[in-house]
């Protein structure tokens, strides 16, 4: 595994970037002309008040079509990511763990991580399957889910924290580039969001992957060492810093940021 | 490795866009001419060289189907041109009892669909019924040390003629409905299985059908008798080359459940898209008897079918398992039907229907509890998946409860594929054909893995290459 991410790392693009990327659902504007950077190995955190466009961010880098766009760029590298759809975006290296992600019954995680595998084309050679599939326990166990887990229906009855977890899971096998995790810690009691969030460092290091982390809970930063803090407020990054502005959401939360 | 020798045959021909678009040629024997009279009738009971009360039972048979009228439900049958039909064909070879009997040119056939391979590696026995005839059939000689009977329908007639006329017509008589009575008069084929007491066959059996004639109706009728303490699996696979002239199948089945014995009947239902599929399946459960028909209906032009069980012992159970998938130009009218008449006992119905480029599907279902079906139980889930705007899909649930104690449930979901899990699964790197696929495979899941191993392989890989060609 290790061998095949180190040969892939080089040709692979540093950045990922939107270049004044405005959005909007419907015909309501969410996000406007929002501009990021995100390297290969930087953490970054987006916070923000509820219903301040985080996730409508994520989706739209991820290419979710009810976010659309409507003006500015994605990048990844020098590659122009804005028009295509998400599966090409998704087999470019980008992820989006859901903050809410749909029940899709009858489909495991095993299932669909298996067709993955086969869709995606360029990961895994069919006859890689058996270790694939030794992989994924292990990955599961790393996350303390249990092995009946990878088979029930995606969602169907999951719990808040269950939900969350198997996003990580699909996360660790997919092994994006970049990833958006939206509203990780939510669901998640403290010592499962510790256990997850250990196993997405070891993997970061890893695979020098690029992730974001959306909240609005300033309590997930005592477990992440972000590069960087963007605060959005009403579809705009108002402030971007170091991980100094969490304290101060920690503190006074978003008040400071909401004048003009 | 056979398995999937038998996926590759399929899969290919279900590429090829026309399922099973092969055809064999058959030296006849001899053919009755087209359209039905009482002439035709007596040619085919003569030509079997049958006994007297089975000609009788034909022609009386006759006599209903031309004086009841065509059902006024269900789906759109005026496209039947009875007249246009040949009733019967026999082939040149008849009946082999050992494979290397078998003549080249249907032996190629077989090796299409898959026989040979899914005898040898995985089944106990074949009855295999090419054109109006069974050609070729074999048993597994550990069966008949089990005294298990296991034959085509007409040698059946002659070698026990006794045990046949017992049963034959008793669960569904002619007079039920008008295709029943159209099987009763021109019926040609078929299986019939007898399961002494005690007796258990660990590996299901299974016959293939064909239609191998253009506008060549198929008549077969099915007798099956589980007596006490016993257990069956019966798996009929059916398919059919593509034709322009609308082909007519109208079967009959007939299972005897005995007091503590299991049934369980699959069919795979793949005809090419000509043919209107007519069918009447009805079992009937004694004590503490189970019976189980899982029912999958892919193919067709119209199919019109409703299994049913009659729980007449105490504490008998059943259970109706069914999937229908209908796409252009296609109809899938099914459901089941349970009449409880014992107390103590249950029956689950699940129904679960794909509809996608302008098909449709419907779920018809009768659930009857009588005054002496004391503490009944009976529960109904029937879910719908529409893929586009322009398919349909309809529930027609009928229950009728004369007894206070009964437990009844009905549930029934409509829905359309979920945009929000197509956007999520696409996300993962699926493009919008397969991830559609992904979910409609997901959705009938529940009913697929029920089905012995490689049918349930064949139809998920059957599903995904419908759903890939289709969507997008």
């Amino acid at each position: 595994m290790k061998k095949r991410s180190a040969k892939k790392l080089p040709s692979s693009p540093t950045s990922l970037r939107c270049r004044s990327l405005s959005v909007a659902i419907g015909k309501e504007p969410i996000v406007r002309c929002v501009s990021l950077v995100v390297r290969r190995g930087e953490t970054h955190v987006l916070m923000g008040p509820n219903g301040s466009g985080k996730s409508t961010l994520a989706g739209a880098l991820m290419g979710l079509p009810q976010y659309r766009i409507t003006s500015g760029s994605i990048l990844l590298g020098n590659k122009s990511l804005t028009k295509l759809p998400a599966e090409k975006r998704a087999s470019e290296g980008l992820f989006l763990a859901f903050q809410n992600p749909p029940v899709l019954p009858g489909v495991s995680v095993l299932s669909l991580l298996n067709h993955a595998q086969s869709v995606g084309g360029n990961r895994l050679p069919k006859s890689d399957l058996k270790s694939y599939a030794a992989t994924l326990k292990t990955a599961a166990s790393r996350l303390g889910i249990e092995q009946s887990f990878l088979t029930r229906s995606l969602n169907e009855g999951f719990s808040g924290g269950e939900k969350k977890k198997s996003e990580i899971l699909q996360l660790l096998m997919l092994k994006p580039s970049f990833a958006f995790l939206d509203e990780i810690d939510s669901g998640l009691d403290i010592d499962a969001l510790k256990v997850c969030l250990h196993a997405l460092r070891e993997h970061q290091i890893e695979y020098n992957a690029g992730f974001v982390f959306v909240t609005h809970n300033p309590s997930l930063l005592r477990y992440v060492d972000p590069s960087y803090v963007h605060i959005m407020i009403r579809g705009r990054i108002v402030r971007t810093g170091s991980k100094d502005l969490m304290d101060l959401v920690a503190d006074k939360g978003f008040a400071p940021f909401l004048k003009p | 490795m056979p398995v999937s020798q038998i996926t590759k045959n399929r899969i290919s021909r279900a590429v090829s866009g026309n399922r099973l678009g092969f055809r064999t040629k058959a030296s006849e024997l001899f053919r009755a001419p087209r359209g039905l009279s009482r002439e035709t009738v007596r040619l085919i009971s003569e030509r079997k060289k049958e006994p007297s009360w089975m000609l009788e039972a034909r022609l009386s048979a006759l006599q209903v189907f031309y004086e009841k009228p065509l059902p006024a439900w269900g789906g759109d049958l005026s496209g039947i041109d009875f007249n246009a039909i040949y009733y019967y064909v026999k082939p040149a070879e008849s009946g082999a009892q050992r494979w290397e009997d078998v003549p080249p040119h249907i032996k190629e056939t077989f090796e299409k669909i898959g026989i040979p391979e899914a005898e040898r590696k995985y089944l106990a026995g074949v009855g295999s019924q090419f054109e109006s005839e069974v050609v070729y059939h074999s048993l597994q000689k550990e069966l008949q040390k089990q005294g298990v009977i296991f034959l085509g329908m007409d040698d059946a007639l002659r070698e026990y003629p006794e045990i046949v006329r017992t049963y034959f017509g008793t669960l569904v008589p002619s007079s039920d409905n008008k295709f029943a009575a159209l099987n009763t008069a021109v019926w040609s084929g078929g299986s019939f299985i007898y399961v002494p007491p005690g007796v258990n066959i660990a590996l299901p059996l299974q016959a293939y059908f064909r239609i191998n004639r253009q506008s060549m109706g198929q008549f077969e009728r099915t007798l099956i008798i589980a007596d006490e303490d016993s257990s069956v699996h019966y798996v009929e696979g059916c398919s059919a080359p593509q034709y322009t002239v609308d082909s007519l199948h109208s079967a009959v089945v007939e299972i005897f459940v005995k007091k503590r014995a299991k049934v369980q009947y699959t069919t795979i239902q793949n005809w090419s898209d000509n043919v209107y599929n007519l069918v009447t399946k009805r079992a009937t459960a004694d004590q503490d008897a189970r019976m189980t028909w899982l029912d999958c209906n892919l193919g067709s032009k119209l199919t019109m079918k409703y299994p049913s069980i009659i729980l007449r012992g105490r504490n008998a159970r059943g259970e109706i398992q069914s999937l229908a998938v209908a796409g252009a130009n296609q109809h899938q009218d099914a459901g089941g039907k349970i009449i409880h008449v014992a107390p103590d006992t249950s029956a689950t119905i699940v129904s679960r229907s794909i509809s996608r480029n302008g098909g449709r599907t419907s779920y018809r279902g009768l659930v009857r509890i009588g005054k002496s079906a004391r503490n009944a139980t009976v529960r109904v889930v029937c879910d719908a998946l529409i893929l586009d705007p322009s398919s349909r899909s309809d529930t027609y649930p009928t229950m009728i409860v004369n007894d206070a104690s009964a437990n009844v449930a009905h549930e029934a979901a409509v829905a359309k594929m979920s945009e929000e899990a197509l956007q999520y699964v696409r996300s993962r790197g699926f493009t919008e054909q397969h991830a559609a696929s992904l979910i409609v495979n997901g959705f009938a899941e529940p009913i697929i893995k029920q089905l012995p191993m490689e049918y349930a392989v064949e139809l998920r890989r059957l599903l995904e290459l419908e759903m890939t060609g289709s969507v997008g």
